[in-house]
């Protein structure tokens, strides 16, 4: 029986912080508000979008190295498309820097689907 | 409303008479058949912290574990009424008695393990802005150097998911979040092995510096149910 949440820890690296970065989420989750402050609101629509384009992203990536994995893929195809990510990649980070949001802050969590990225 | 916390067998045996419900309330049993669902009647949703409400009902579910096998219900399961759940019950029976066979004795240990260096280390050194998009291949070392990170990542994932699988009677593996997370998976174990999982994990961790490995549980089986008890809660419960 659990009378501790730490009863639960069977295993555990000495360093616990990485771990617990879901930790936040999980209280966002469970009691999640709108966000209506009118100093936020432009940083919360620039979270959505940009949180959009980095699903694009990703999954334009994964797909990409599929296909590169698959073969049949000629040198020069590959290096655009290389470049291409390289620059999508770029660009993400300058927006990111630009919002002020971090990788964290670039997901969504869709309940039962998990977490979108 | 009603909240389901568990189903299990032997109908004929109460829920412990010491466990309490969400916000203190009573436990009920509510048989149908072989099964045994435990639940609590709550006139609005509980007001208790969500934190302190997920270790209640948690604990519910470990109180039925000591006696019987159980489906636990995922937090937030919930019905409008006992016909309701009656009608649920009744229409699954079979199928969940079969789950529950495959339950029965076994915990559910959970085991993440991220890379060391952490996020930011384990995604591609983007070759530096200048110089290298100007190189003629500089496209082709990317995608090289992302597809080797992935595989490496793959593959350190693979080695530390395939022993524990061997030891569990079932596995239930999720991508991992970000390239960081090498492994997110939960292994259904015997009961006795739990000790001999938890050394596996232990000898694991001394034999893979390159992940930091975190083993928590034993859990009631949420991971290893829900294909079982999502179909027919999904819709007929109220808002979670």
């Amino acid at each position: 029986m659990t009378d501790h949440p730490g009863d639960k820890l069977l295993a555990a690296p000495d360093d616990l912080a990485p771990f617990a970065r879901d930790l936040p989420r999980l209280g966002e989750a469970l009691s999640r508000r709108l966000d209506a402050d009118p100093d936020s609101v432009e940083r919360g629509l620039a979270q959505l979008v940009l949180t959009i384009v980095e699903l694009l992203r990703q999954l334009m990536e994964r797909q990409a190295l599929r296909r590169v994995d698959a073969g049949g893929l000629d040198a020069e195809t590959v290096e655009r498309l290389g470049r291409t990510l390289m620059a999508l990649g770029e660009r993400m980070e300058e927006l990111k820097e630009v919002f002020g949001l971090d990788d964290e802050d670039l997901n969504l969590d869709l309940g039962p689907l998990g977490h979108l990225l | 409303m009603i909240w389901v916390y568990a189903i299990g067998e032997r109908p004929d045996l109460a829920p412990p008479a010491s466990a309490l419900g969400l916000d203190g309330a009573p436990l009920e049993g509510v048989r149908e058949g072989g099964l045994l669902a435990v639940v609590s009647r709550h006139a609005a949703a509980p007001g208790m912290p969500a934190i302190d409400a997920l270790w209640a009902h948690e604990h519910v579910v470990e109180s039925l574990m000591t006696d019987r096998a159980v489906l636990p219900m995922r937090f937030g399961s919930q019905l409008p009424d006992e016909a309701a759940l009656r009608r649920a019950l009744a229409s699954r029976h079979d199928d969940l008695l079969s789950v529950l066979d495959g339950v029965r004795g076994r915990v559910e240990l959970a085991v993440r393990a991220l890379s060391a260096d952490g996020a930011a280390g384990a995604d591609v050194p983007v070759p530096a802005a200048t110089g290298a998009v100007n190189g003629h291949d500089s496209g082709r070392e990317y995608v090289r150097t992302k597809l080797e990170l992935r595989n490496r990542a793959e593959a350190a994932g693979a080695a530390l998911h395939a022993p524990l699988a061997a030891l569990a009677a079932a596995e239930s593996r999720r991508p991992g979040r970000g390239p960081a997370e090498l492994l997110r998976a939960s292994y259904l174990v015997e009961r006795p092995l739990v000790a001999t999982f938890r050394s596996l994990v232990q000898r694991l961790q001394r034999e893979h510096r390159e992940a930091a490995m975190l083993c928590t549980g034993p859990w009631p089986p949420y991971s290893f149910v829900e294909v079982a008890v999502r179909d027919w809660m999904t819709g007929v419960g109220g808002d979670a």
